[in-house]
């Protein structure tokens, strides 16, 4: 009983501490984006004062819309990240892992894309309809690469669980070994962050805002939530499939701060892709991630599998 | 790809309310009266193309308003006042919760008349035309209190027949 | 397939004012389209004919907010030919600096609109930067952003010193540096080729059919303009072309205004060069004569505005009638978006720089018996409250 105890208190205390670090990606990411744009950007509360004004607004629920989908949606996002960063090692080991946990993360990280799906469906109204199978579209597209350049690293470490990844790292970091897949992840994670130019469902000038259109107060406040914590689990997975999760030294303050500045790293770069970018229409991002995308994955699923050319 | 790098270190925006850019010299703000100089004629309101300044006598007043919500910022009433007495001020903030600071209100006393005693046009305005004339009434010689006494009467106690007398005279005097 | 209505409008994100457009869609692909306007309507005509010579001006800048000297100059050239008016030479030189000015600040505009509905934010905010030069240069020049209130029946109704003459020469080379990187962003990036090559093609046959005006018509290879055709203000003394191009899609329409940037920094270069000295009014303005029509014709930035007035004698106007470039052009979208997707919807309905604001005409549609009236002039007057 009292190891349960133990194990919730510290899934509580990461799901804490990765509210506050996906606060301060969130953020940088949109004050990088505005210096880009020779724009001052918003101040670092600013991620929170949009959460907690979306709460305090009232939520109305469109007369077309079907009630108890339109309310399940964000709860269904907000499930699929918390279940993925439970499971993720933030620079020191995760709080719960089991066996096979890196295919329990692709799953957990597949379920918002569904939730969007959901979201768009179920609003009733036309923008949400389009959205919903452009997200469609692209969640196929995005899986392929992201699923087999996991599966291609999984190979190359032996075992499925995140622990075995980061251990078979030592060495090397797979950033090295197998850079094709660290491309290929790479496209996938713009796409899964939604950042051009892979935006397209999210709100955009063509369908107001796509599946999200209908949705005001509290449930879009989850989304909001669930958006926090979507730039820090997704980062956290970069970085430990490809950088062995920061831990270089043994020390976990130091291991914990290398992790972070990783993390920044990728944010970083993922904010000037989102700037010198246009917004692609869904048959060119289909066709982009599925040319360059599975190729570059399946070249290093070929290598990790067979050992061929192998450095 | 270069101008991102650039605007990265020096954005473009200033934190406006807190840090302000000063607009242009010449630049057409807020239309404000200058209470000195304003004798009350008028000739501003029948400019205006969006009719935001209104000349209404009230009583023993004459209030001149020019109604900022309304106003064009056009210069018309600058341009065309005699007196340069309305001027466009550099000020462009109207935004404000209270009406009575998005206008600017003058307030002008009427001449009564000397004999029938209703209020015909602002004393500034009387006192400026004997302004205007003393010198050329000075250098005929004439008497510049007659002349006051002869304009202080409303238009139509002016053309009564003994007024007329009176005007008459005093023109011959003129020569 | 059945196909679905997607409303884009009357509140969208890409649409600056309001309009309203209808897509059939099947799947992506949009089969069907259909426009409506009126949303803007403000009896700006019939206000119009309430106000003096000199105060239909200022009522007319205020049409269109991004193309104000235009709807200004036009006003002014027809009130000038109603009274038979000749502005001095300084004047005419004048006229065309603020008003090539206006059209390097529409153009900058446009760019960040267009750049912002293909989803590129960055060029976006680095173009509104950029016009800010050029606003600032119209504010020093003329003393207001935006509604300038620049000409005046006779002339102009400030002049230009030695000192702004310099001035604006010095932010010129800001904004032809400015054009240029503009010209490499558009031309070179292949993303933004992705999402503007060949889509929204309008041929050449469609274009004349629909008597398209202004940079629309000049994409499809029409070669129209009215400072050439018709010279106003001084464009017959000044050196430059007409950007044209064939292939009718909306990179031909980029192209156009992007090289009718450089046309107008070149004839800015020419004016602020060339400016002789001397008055800025005409002396002396005659009496309208009853009865006289006149119409005269500008090249605003979206293409051919057309005003016409008639006297009656008196210092009031008795009708003003005002043809805007975008109402010609709006009928183009409809058959420009068919075959496309709806993402390209919005940059298509952009190309053609649509100025709502600038399309006033109402129509009353009786779902009953589908029959449709024409609101007139004296249905609004008799509902409009008198100012």
């Amino acid at each position: 009983m009292s190891n349960y105890l133990l194990q919730a208190g510290l899934v509580a205390s990461q799901f804490a501490l990765a509210f506050i670090f996906g606060w301060i990606f969130y953020w940088l990411f949109r004050k990088l984006r505005a210096r880009f744009q020779c724009r001052i950007g918003p101040p670092i509360i600013q991620p929170l004062a949009d959460i907690v004004k979306l709460f305090s607004k009232k939520t109305i629920m469109p007369s077309a819309a079907s009630r108890p989908w339109f309310t399940i949606a964000p709860l269904l996002a907000l499930a699929g990240y918390l279940t993925a960063l439970a499971l993720t090692p933030l620079g020191v080991a995760a709080p719960l892992s089991v066996t096979g946990d890196v295919l329990v993360v692709l799953i957990a990280l597949a379920i918002p894309g569904v939730s969007i799906i959901i979201a768009g469906s179920s609003s009733g109204n036309p923008y949400g309809a389009i959205g919903s199978s452009r997200e469609l579209t692209l969640l196929v597209a995005s899986e392929i690469p992201f699923v087999v350049s996991a599966i291609a690293l999984v190979k190359a470490a032996g075992g499925l669980s995140m622990a075995s990844i980061i251990a078979a790292q030592s060495g090397t970091p797979f950033l090295f070994s197998y850079p094709f897949a660290a491309v290929a992840f790479f496209i996938a994670l713009v796409l899964k962050l939604g950042r051009k130019p892979f935006d397209i469902p999210d709100a955009e000038v063509e369908i107001v805002a796509g599946p999200l259109t209908d949705y005001s107060g509290s449930l879009l406040g989850l989304f909001e939530l669930g958006n926090v914590f979507r730039w820090i689990v997704l980062p956290a997975i970069a970085v430990d499939l490809f950088f062995a999760g920061g831990r270089f030294t043994g020390i976990p303050l130091v291991d914990v701060a290398c992790f972070l500045a990783l993390c920044v790293v990728i944010v970083f770069i993922v904010s000037y892709v989102d700037s010198q970018s246009t917004r692609l229409r869904v048959d060119q991002a289909f066709k982009f991630l599925l040319a360059w995308g599975l190729a570059l994955a399946l070249i290093d699923l070929i290598r990790a599998s067979t050992g061929w050319l192998v450095w | 790809m270069l101008e991102s790098l650039k605007g990265f270190l020096k954005p473009s925006t200033v934190p406006y309310p807190y840090k302000e850019i000063p607009p242009a010299e010449g630049y057409r703000g807020k239309p404000l009266y200058d209470r000195d100089k304003c004798i009350g004629c008028g000739a501003c309101s029948q400019v205006c193309p969006a009719k935001a300044i209104t000349v209404v006598d009230q009583g023993s007043t004459r209030v001149l308003r020019v109604w900022h919500g309304h106003c064009a910022f056009c210069g018309r009433c600058e341009d065309t006042c005699p007196w340069e007495a309305i001027k466009l001020s550099r000020e462009y903030v109207i935004v404000t919760y209270n009406k009575e600071e998005a206008e600017d209100k003058l307030e002008l006393e009427l001449a009564a008349c000397a004999s029938c005693g209703s209020y015909f046009t602002t004393s500034r305005q009387l006192a400026k035309i004997v302004e205007l004339v003393e010198e050329s009434i000075n250098k005929r010689g004439a008497s510049l209190e007659e002349y006051r006494k002869l304009i202080s009467l409303c238009p139509p106690c002016r053309s009564r027949p003994e007024a007329l007398k009176e005007a008459f005279k005093f023109m011959l005097k003129m020569g | 397939m059945s196909t679905c209505s997607i409303p884009i409008g009357p509140f969208h994100p890409a649409l600056k004012e309001s309009l309203f457009i209808r897509l059939e869609v099947e799947g992506e692909r949009v089969v069907g389209a259909d426009l409506k306007t009126g949303y803007f309507h403000r009896g700006i005509e019939w206000l119009a004919s309430r106000r003096t010579f000199h105060q239909v001006i200022f009522l007319c800048e205020r049409v269109c907010g991004i193309c104000s000297d235009a709807h200004a100059t036009a006003c002014t050239q027809t009130i000038e030919d109603l009274l038979d008016v000749e502005p001095p030479e300084r004047a005419k030189y004048l006229r065309a600096l603020v008003a090539e000015l206006e059209r390097l600040h529409s153009h900058f505009l446009w760019f960040g609109v267009a750049l912002h509905l293909i989803g590129f934010d960055t060029a976006f905010m680095h173009a509104w930067r950029d016009r800010e030069v050029v606003m600032r240069v119209l504010e020093a020049v003329t003393g207001k952003r935006v509604n300038y209130a620049y000409p005046t029946i006779g002339g102009v109704r400030r002049d230009l010193t030695p000192k702004l003459a310099k001035f604006v020469e010095a932010q010129l080379v800001e904004i032809e540096r400015a054009a240029e990187r503009l010209k490499e962003t558009v031309v070179n990036d292949r993303m933004i080729r992705a999402r503007v090559a060949e889509v929204g093609v309008l041929t050449k046959e469609d274009a004349k059919k629909l008597c398209v005006v202004g940079p629309t018509a000049r994409g499809s290879g029409i070669d129209i303009d009215v400072r050439k055709d018709d010279p106003y203000a001084n464009y017959d003394k000044l050196e430059w072309s007409v950007p044209v191009f064939d292939q009718g899609d909306v990179l031909a329409k980029t192209l156009v205004r992007l090289m009718e940037i450089f046309e107008s920094i070149k004839m800015i270069k020419q004016i602020l060069k060339d400016i002789p000295e001397g008055p800025i009014m005409a002396e002396e303005i005659k009496e309208p004569v009853k009865g006289k029509e006149v119409f005269d014709r500008v090249e605003a930035p979206r293409g051919e505005l057309f005003y016409y007035m008639r006297s009656n004698g008196t210092n009031i106007p008795e009708r003003v009638r005002i043809r805007t470039p975008s109402v010609a052009n709006n009928h183009s979208v409809p058959v420009m978006l068919i075959g496309y997707n709806i993402a390209d919807a919005p940059i298509i309905f952009a190309s053609i720089d649509p100025c709502i604001a600038c399309t006033d005409r109402v129509e009353v549609v009786n779902v009953k018996n589908g029959s449709v009236k024409h609101v007139t002039l004296e249905d609004l007057a008799r509902r409009r409250v008198m100012l």
